[in-house]
């Protein structure tokens, strides 16, 4: 299975990734070799197996609905490159 | 050539929790300082894990079963990716492939509008961008607060069974009432606690259209106007020969436009992915028949409930049931009063006025209900006039003052004394000479105008059956 340039590009753009030319070619590489790997597996009968997403099959804990403690302000700002009045501050978006 | 709009909703509700739906953070966000109830679980530091709340699944099962919905036994959850900065995870933990519940239904004017699914996920934060309209075209830079990061939401996706702007706008009147009534959510659109979108498309002869999505619709009015403006645009560019583009669409409901979104969002490529950190989620049948007979009463079942027993029309339940705060209103009312047919009709003609004049909500009235049936009491005991009546009402409310105490010291008692009136009712045919003549040359209107003037002269408070009694007789010595 050979991934284009078109696909790199288009899952770069998805992942706000900016690869050089090089790296594109050395991404298209990887990438078909993933997919090579999992045609392989497509070559097994799977008709009559269950798809299986998660390893344990039990039911996910549930929590009840009591407030605990969270992070300060102070400690979420301290993380953020840049703050403005108490708000995280980012670049333009489009 | 037929052409027909084909509409589906999306809706999304925050759940009335108190935690948010994977971590233990308050879900209190309005008015509060921003990053400030915020953790490792909903900014998505690494390491640590989510865990589902258990209310939310709880109150997201309660709609969906009073949706007429499937359970499903086995779901699970999904991870949706987009990068955007009020999604500090750069992914929303959603369900995709398995979601809570299928194939329910919602009955409008007595149509079933289907309801194809109803998921679980959580909601991002707020954007704020430093700009005059505050919207983000033209903003150097955007400030986020995550408080709002996680709290729990449900999805309603309808098929696409909506024919009209306004049958769109009756359904989320209805699913707002629906989940008010259950305590799932407080509904308000205002605050955004209650979101719809909208996909539409117009059928030509029987075949499906080209979508576009409809965002950003603020109100039920918002609705309204959004769909019937995309409708015309739609149908303009099918009847000019030329073909609509899918694309989502932003309503902007100042210029009551829709304008293109294009470019500003990536093709939707979420690349969903089952989410490694949760587990599957098992419904049991204990579970679900728990919930099913906790169901509290629906706003179907109230509104035949006050047909049936209050003997209320179609028009009166529908606006009583509107919304749930002013249903339990009603119901409280009656409860003191009786007269439910008296009661109905003085909220929705009076009350809501008064309330609106005001700026008051209804739950904040309930100390008027003492004052509403006293104000009925005087008004069976011929003590008072209607016209009276209803400004005593509305001054016993502004003013927190006992109707009685307004009647008496106001002294706004009905005259109902024939004798007392017959002095009122000369003085006005002798100062309305043209009146009295024209309503002897066979003109009738001109007693009404006399009419008029004897309630004006006795300051509204004559007993207006008296009044036209003594005025016929009158008029009738005259002729
Ligand atoms: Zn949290």
């Amino acid at each position: 299975m050979k991934v284009s340039r078109g696909d790199v590009e288009h899952i770069m753009k998805l992942a706000y990734l900016d690869l050089k030319g090089e790296e594109k070619e050395k991404m298209i590489h990887h990438f078909s070799r993933i997919l090579e790997y999992f045609a392989k597996l497509q070559e097994l009968d799977t008709a009559n197996v269950e798809p299986l997403s998660h390893v344990i099959e039990e039911s996910t804990p549930l929590r009840d609905d009591e407030v605990g403690e969270g992070l300060s302000q102070e400690d979420v700002l301290g993380m953020a490159p840049d703050k403005e009045g108490g708000y995280i501050k980012v670049p333009r978006i489009v | 050539m037929e052409l027909k709009p084909v509409i589906g909703l999306e809706i999304h509700c925050q759940l009335l929790t108190k935690t948010k739906l994977f971590c233990s953070c308050p879900t209190d966000y309005v008015g509060r300082e921003p990053n400030t109830i915020v953790c490792p679980v909903c900014l998505g530091l690494p390491g640590s894990l989510p865990v589902l709340n258990k209310e939310a699944l709880k109150l997201a099962l309660r709609a969906a079963l009073a949706l007429n919905c499937t359970i499903l036994k086995k779901t699970r959850f999904h991870r949706k990716n987009y990068f955007y900065p009020d999604l500090p995870k750069a992914y929303q933990i959603s369900q995709y492939d398995i979601p809570l519940a299928v194939n329910g239904y919602l009955v409008i004017d007595g149509k079933r509008i289907r309801i194809r699914r109803v998921h679980m996920e959580e909601d991002a934060g707020k954007l704020v961008h430093p700009t005059k309209t505050g919207r983000l075209e033209g903003a150097e830079y955007s400030l986020v607060d995550f408080n709002r990061c996680g709290v729990p939401l449900i999805e309603i996706v309808t098929e696409p069974d909506i024919s009209s702007p306004e049958e769109a706008r009756n359904f989320v009147m209805e699913l707002r009432s629906l989940v008010q009534h259950l305590g799932v959510s407080d509904g308000n659109m205002e605050e955004g606690s209650l979101r719809c979108d909208a996909n539409i498309s117009i059928s030509v002869d029987g075949k499906f259209g080209t979508k576009t999505e409809i965002k950003n619709m603020n109100s039920f009015k918002a609705i309204e106007r959004a769909l019937a403006y995309e409708i015309n645009r739609h149908m303009e560019v099918i009847l000019s020969g030329g073909e609509v583009i899918q694309e989502t669409r932003h309503w902007d409901d100042s210029k009551g436009i829709t304008t293109s979104l294009r470019g500003k969002e990536e093709a939707h490529d979420y690349r969903y992915f089952p989410e490694p950190d949760l587990l599957p989620l098992f419904i049991s049948d204990e579970m679900v028949s728990e919930i099913s007979k906790t169901m509290p009463e629906l706003p179907w079942d109230r509104r035949n409930r006050w047909k049936m027993d209050f003997g209320l029309g179609d028009y009166e339940v529908f606006v009583l049931s509107s919304s749930k705060v002013l249903g339990d209103f009603f119901d409280a009312c009656v409860r003191e009063i009786g007269k439910p047919k008296e009661v109905s009709n003085w909220i929705q003609v009076e009350l809501l006025r008064i309330v609106d004049d005001l700026r008051l909500k209804i739950e904040d009235c309930y100390f008027a209900i003492p004052y509403l049936k006293e104000v009925l009491e005087l008004l069976e005991k011929g003590v008072i006039n209607n016209q009276v009546a209803k400004a005593v009402f509305e001054e016993s409310i502004r003013e927190r003052r006992a109707p009685i105490d307004i009647v008496k010291s106001k002294g706004l008692e009905q005259v109902s004394d024939e004798e007392a009136l017959k002095d009122a009712v000369k003085r006005v045919l002798e100062e309305n000479e043209d009146a009295v003549k024209s309503y002897l040359s066979g003109k009738d209107k001109a007693f009404n105008f006399l009419l008029g003037q004897v309630m004006k002269v006795t300051k509204g408070k004559a007993n207006p059956a008296v009044v036209r009694k003594v005025l016929e007789e009158e008029l009738k010595a005259l002729s």
